[in-house]
């Protein structure tokens, strides 16, 4: 992914954006390919982070990343705006994680991924991406990690989060505390 | 390492691992058109048969309404809250005609400002002058510790921005009469179950949890718990060094960093340890900062092309972290005179580049040394609004006189009060002109916004005076009507280009024009107390503050 990519894809849910994102999603229920691509570029790293987060298993993140935007395609026609594009793509793609969690018929813990060699296997991400990505898998609780990718990665604002996840604003900014704190004890001790 | 830090490493991490699986995708999509087809049919049939719920829907709604309305309006013995806070947090809860139902201290320094004072069936005002009066006596507001906090609570926002101004307005007067530089920070706060949860959990007001909220919201890295123990005069400062915009608030004055070693130390002490003079570096940056529990001076320069970071603890004065790194890039960029080397184009036009707080090309460059090797997608993203959102950095900062700075200037050297003043934007030579009028003169006057010198003074005899000398105890100030109009704007730094006093015996007026971003806030005020707005209206899609103003407030 490109530099000018990254930068589209942080903080998307800032006005601006939010409007761009619904300016793709009208063009997509007309079939407009480019428009998806644009919509991908914008919020991939948002949808496979959060699915990653739920899902903790790369391969799924990845089937769950594709068939977002496939539902996206398909249902962009009944999309209402609301301004909040990007709440709608996120609860595709965390319908579509459920529904993954379920056909698996197993509790995800029961099968931890080697999140270390996963990443490795993954040439763009650099050692200093690996430790964090693996801190971020290992060491947070589920919860936490939904808040951080929400919060970090997807622009989120902590109310924002809150809502989404449907916990109260107070769990969410204590749980992020938390997270951060965590993170920081061990970005630090590597350090 | 900072909390932002660690941010825009998750977040570097997470975008560096993405896969790009778009041409899979787009070759999937192929031949689903006619599968969107039939579901857009089908919804369509299921909304006409559930085209009956919307009236009954609307009917329920207007019930519910009427109801919700009819209850609250019987039980609502009290109209407004209002908090105040320093360290000391009170709260007051008045009824529609302003007298006090009730007055709780929210911490022991709350009791300890309240005493014995009776204050049920006090008029507001007095009620405010008593405790404002004995925060003082007790040392609560002090050169060290010279901001508050007021917070009012009301269902109705016309109302609960008029009061949040006039008490703004009040609480500056006593202030200054107490000769005390006080920084008075006001803000209107809607019922919230959210902030009264995080209120209850921290021990602190609402108006004070609404105000963290915000910090946190609008600034990477800050933790809720950890501002909330902060008194309301560090808030304000980060509030000030952050140039952060406090929604439905307004501030008057400055927050005191004399608790601190203050920039010009903290930047001595950086030029020190490279061994340089403060002539010599370039390009300074520096901002006050809260972080791991502590403040800290955040600082960057440029020195023989070499770019220099450091943390400073803004108590101590100890260098807490040092940095440096040759850009080779650097002379050229700045023999351009164009944004710094590190301050790339981001899509975020608005905000100070940070050196952390966003990926700039020389940071992602080293944080992701490998370049990728996996498949690039095959169409480039297309910009819907065909517009370059990218292209829009902002300017460099000038330090220019604000409005408020402006007026004060102009009533420090002449007494009296401004009739007009109006801010005309000229790169070179920015100026405030306008009259200035008191018993038996008027002054016309230049004021240089960056120079800070007065181009013009020319003071005539003038009975203009004697028209409205009579009314002025039962108006409000210009400074006031100013604070209205930003509170009112819901932005604090809201900038009044110009504004005028209108004399007349039935409607005396202040108007004027006022900006913020896309903004342009034309106002007409009564300038008899407790009349309000006479005239509002929102410009929404005007470009003058991003040509002229968008450095000055």
């Amino acid at each position: 992914m490109g530099i000018d990519n990254l930068r589209h894809t942080n903080r998307v849910n800032k006005k601006t954006d939010a409007k761009k994102l619904d300016l793709y999603i009208e063009r997509i229920a007309n079939y407009d390919k480019d428009a998806l691509a644009g919509l991908y570029h914008m919020t991939s790293a948002s949808v496979y982070s959060f699915a990653l987060s739920l899902l903790k298993n790369i391969q799924d993140a990845e089937d769950v990343l594709h068939d977002t935007y496939l539902q996206v395609y398909k249902t962009a026609a009944s999309y209402k705006s609301m301004n909040k594009p990007l709440a709608w793509i996120l609860t595709i793609a965390r319908n579509l994680s459920l529904m993954k969690l379920r056909n698996r018929k197993k509790i995800v813990d029961s099968k931890p991924q080697d999140w270390n060699s996963a990443f490795e296997a993954i040439p763009s991400v650099t050692a200093e991406d690996r430790l964090v990505l693996v801190s971020c898998m290992d060491k947070l609780t589920d919860e936490e990690r939904q808040i951080i990718m929400l919060h970090t990665v997807s622009g989120y604002k902590h109310r924002e989060v809150a809502g989404f996840l449907k916990i109260p604003l107070s769990t969410a900014l204590s749980k992020y505390h938390r997270a951060i704190k965590k993170l920081r004890i061990l970005l630090s001790e590597e350090n | 390492m900072h909390n932002k830090d660690i941010e825009n490493k998750v977040k570097t991490a997470v975008q560096h691992s993405v896969p790009d699986i778009l041409d899979s995708i787009l070759s999937d999509c192929e031949g689903l058109e006619g599968e969107m087809l039939r579901m857009n049919t089908q919804t369509s049939k299921k909304s006409k048969n559930m085209s009956w719920i919307k009236p009954l829907a609307t009917i329920a709604a207007v019930f519910v309404l009427l109801f919700v309305g009819l209850t609250s309006y019987l039980n609502m013995a009290i109209d407004s809250i209002i908090s105040f806070d320093i360290n000391p947090s009170i709260e007051l809860m008045v009824n529609r005609k302003e007298k006090v139902i009730r007055v709780k201290a929210l911490n022991e320094d709350g009791e300890k400002v309240i005493g014995n004072m009776n204050f049920k069936n006090t008029d507001l005002d007095i009620a405010v002058n008593a405790l404002i009066g004995s925060m003082l006596t007790n040392g609560y507001i002090d050169d060290m510790q010279n901001s508050i906090l007021i917070s009012v609570e009301n269902s109705n926002k016309d109302k609960s921005t008029n009061l949040q101004a006039r008490l703004e307005g009040e609480v500056s007067r006593l202030l200054d009469a107490s000769n005390v530089d006080g920084a008075v920070l006001s803000q209107s706060i809607v019922e919230d179950k959210d902030i009264e949860d995080l209120a209850k959990e921290n021990m602190i007001t609402k108006g004070k949890a609404q105000l963290v909220l915000q910090l946190v919201e609008k600034h990477e890295g800050y933790d809720f718990e950890e501002l909330a123990k902060l008194s309301v005069n560090d808030l304000n400062l980060l509030v000030e060094s952050k140039k952060l915009d406090i929604e439905n608030s307004s501030k008057v004055g400055k927050a005191s960093d004399r608790a601190y070693i203050g920039t010009d130390k903290a930047i001595s002490i950086a030029v020190n340890h490279v061994g340089a003079k403060g002539s010599d570096i370039k390009d300074l940056e520096i901002e006050l900062e809260y972080d791991d529990g502590r403040f800290i001076y955040e600082m960057e320069f440029y020195l023989d092309g070499i770019e220099y970071e450091f943390d400073i603890h803004a108590i101590s004065g100890e260098i807490l972290s040092f940095e440096k790194d040759r850009d080779d890039n650097y002379k050229d960029t700045v023999s351009k005179e164009s944004p710094r080397p590190t301050s790339a184009p981001t899509n975020k036009p608005t905000e100070k580049p940070s050196p952390t707080s966003a990926p700039t090309s020389k940071a992602t460059e080293k944080a992701s040394p490998t370049p990728t090797t996996r498949p690039k997608a095959s169409q480039k993203p297309v910009d819907p609004t065909k517009e370059a959102v990218e292209a829009t950095a902002s300017p460099k900062t000038d330090n220019l006189m604000s409005a408020a700075a402006a007026r004060k200037a102009v009533m420090d050297r002449f007494g009296g009060i401004v009739q007009k003043i109006e801010y005309n934007y000229d790169s070179k030579n920015p100026l405030y002109k306008g009259e200035a009028l008191k018993d038996g003169y008027e002054v016309d006057f230049e004021l240089n916004a960056r120079s800070k010198e007065f181009k013009k003074w020319d003071v005539e005899n003038d009975d203009e005076w004697d028209e409205f000398a009579h009314a002025l105890e039962k108006m409000i100030t210009m400074d006031e009507a100013a604070a209205m109009v930003i509170a009112r704007s819901g932005m604090s730094n809201t900038f009044i280009q110009k504004i005028e006093f209108d004399w007349d015996d039935e409607k005396p007026l202040y108007k004027g024009e006022a900006f913020n971003k896309d903004k342009k806030f034309s106002f007409e005020i009564h300038a008899y107390k407790g009349k309000g707005f006479y005239k509002w209206d929102v410009d929404n899609d005007d470009d003058t503050w991003e040509e002229k103003f968008y450095n000055i407030r």
